[in-house]
């Protein structure tokens, strides 16, 4: 139709006021939400400061393989509870704001927003460990499997002793709770490094990888609890 | 639509907060009554889905509150409620139409219908954090119909607004009930008796009065402060 017939029949007849209009719309049945919509629905409100934190990490461990820092590894090692951190506080949001009991009486349930912000948060994580991994094997010639095994290992130890505290009455009650244990195990990992105690060195690097598969599996066992009982602590 | 409370109990190891409530819920308003402690909010709860019953069961059309059909046709106001501190006015409405499953062009067109019905469309940018308890309740109001549910269940809704408000607020929940079964709690009489056809009253986690409620059978405030002196 063309334009200018369009706007003369819209300027002599006016349009009918529109009847039964709400009736209409509760009639209509909710349409299927795929899970990719929600996690796109919930990508747009996670907080800029738990992507961009994650992606912080990348520049130091670029420029620290690139000057030769010797001691870049353990310094990427102690990076990585935070993320960790990171990622338990943006889960943790809807107890820290209390907006659990508006969240849970909507279509996707609380559970459903935590899994999304865990899984989220968690393949951001992942995400950045591994491209960090991959340029520090490639530049001290390491197995990229063992040098991955070796940043993860704080990261899970984090993010499983995180998700577990968060658990407790006291850690709902105090959200830095997750911050104080990466806190902890990046000190750990920066004192190790000072007193020279040769963790590597003692440890094989199968006994490492297996470490962290089995650390893996602990954290995702630990999620699944956390997804859970996430309506239960409401 | 039918909306069924079937015995249902929630029992907190020693004590009994509700007490085998069945009624059954049509559209219009039915207000709740009841001093605090008396059970309403438990008993809102668990028609929001948010806590399960010990016993007993709810269901709307025979859809269980534990289904997504359930929920995607529910809107809750809780008597509390928190917001993330960099939330706007609009952040907000937009938020929970997300996660209502709303598609984004419908939410922001029903956002801005209802910031304009809440009066709230001159500060629908301002964080929610400089709003008065008043304001925050509108917005609370808003985000609780924006999915134009058919089961709409207000815990104390009328809790920090003034006067006025309170009538403006009355008008709109009589107006949403024409096509929605809407459960609205309080005890405060006054802010029910215009516009509720069914009355509710809880005391000690139990239903002591079912029914509608008309001038002749005497003055509603009169009996309600009867009930509860």
């Amino acid at each position: 139709m063309k334009d200018n017939l369009k706007t003369n029949i819209s300027k002599a007849f006016a349009a009918p006021a529109p009847q039964k209009k709400q009736e209409f719309l509760q009639k209509m049945r909710p349409a299927k939400i795929h899970t990719f919509d929600i996690l796109r629905t919930q990508a747009s409100y996670v907080r800029a400061v738990s992507w961009i934190l994650p992606m912080m990490m990348l520049p130091v461990v670029f420029i620290g393989a690139h000057q030769n820092w010797e001691n870049v590894i353990h310094l990427t090692e102690a990076i990585t509870p935070f993320l960790a951190a990171i990622g338990i506080m943006e889960t943790w949001r809807s107890y820290t704001y209390r907006m659990t009991e508006l969240e849970q009486a909507t279509r996707f349930s609380l559970r459903t927003v935590v899994y999304a912000r865990m899984l989220l948060t968690g393949c951001a994580g992942f995400a950045m460990i591994l491209l960090s991994s991959a340029i520090l094997a490639n530049h001290f010639r390491i197995s990229f499997l063992l040098m991955t095994a070796r940043i993860v290992i704080p990261y899970l130890l984090t993010m499983s002793l995180g998700l577990q505290i968060e658990r407790t009455t006291f850690g709902r009650n105090n959200p830095f709770c997750s911050v104080a244990i990466a806190v902890i195990i990046a000190a750990l990992v920066i004192w190790a490094e000072a007193a020279s105690i040769p963790f590597e060195a003692a440890l094989s690097g199968e006994f490492v990888i297996a470490l962290a598969v089995g650390l893996l599996a602990f954290t995702t066992w630990e999620a699944i609890k956390t997804i859970q009982y996430t309506e239960t602590y409401a | 639509m039918n909306l069924q409370v079937d015995r249902v109990t929630k029992q907190y190891k020693n004590k009994i907060a509700v007490d085998r409530v069945s009624f059954e819920l049509t559209e219009g308003v039915t207000g709740l009554l009841g001093a605090n402690g008396a059970g309403k909010t438990t008993l809102m709860r668990m028609m929001a889905g948010i806590l399960n019953p010990t016993s007993g069961d709810i269901s709307a059309d025979g859809i269980p509150v534990t289904s997504e059909e359930y929920r995607a046709m529910l809107g809750y106001l809780p008597q509390d409620f928190g917001y993330y501190p960099e939330f706007s006015a609009r952040d907000f409405i937009m938020y929970f139409a997300a996660l209502k499953g709303m598609d984004k062009r419908h939410a922001r067109e029903k956002t801005e219908e209802l910031l304009q019905l809440v009066g709230l469309s001159d500060v629908a940018d301002k964080k929610i954090k400089t709003f008065s308890g008043g304001i925050k309740q509108r917005i609370g109001i808003a985000q609780a119909i924006v999915n134009d549910p058919k089961i709409l269940i207000l815990d104390e809704p009328t809790s920090g607004l003034d006067p006025k408000e309170r009538v403006r607020f009355r008008n709109l929940i009589a107006g949403i009930a024409q096509e929605t079964i809407v459960l609205f709690s309080t005890h405060i009489v006054s802010d029910i008796e215009h516009i509720a056809g069914n009355v509710l009253m809880m005391r000690d986690g139990r239903m002591i009065y079912e029914g509608s409620w008309n001038e002749s059978k005497g003055d509603l405030e009169e009996f309600y402060m009867k009930e509860f002196a």
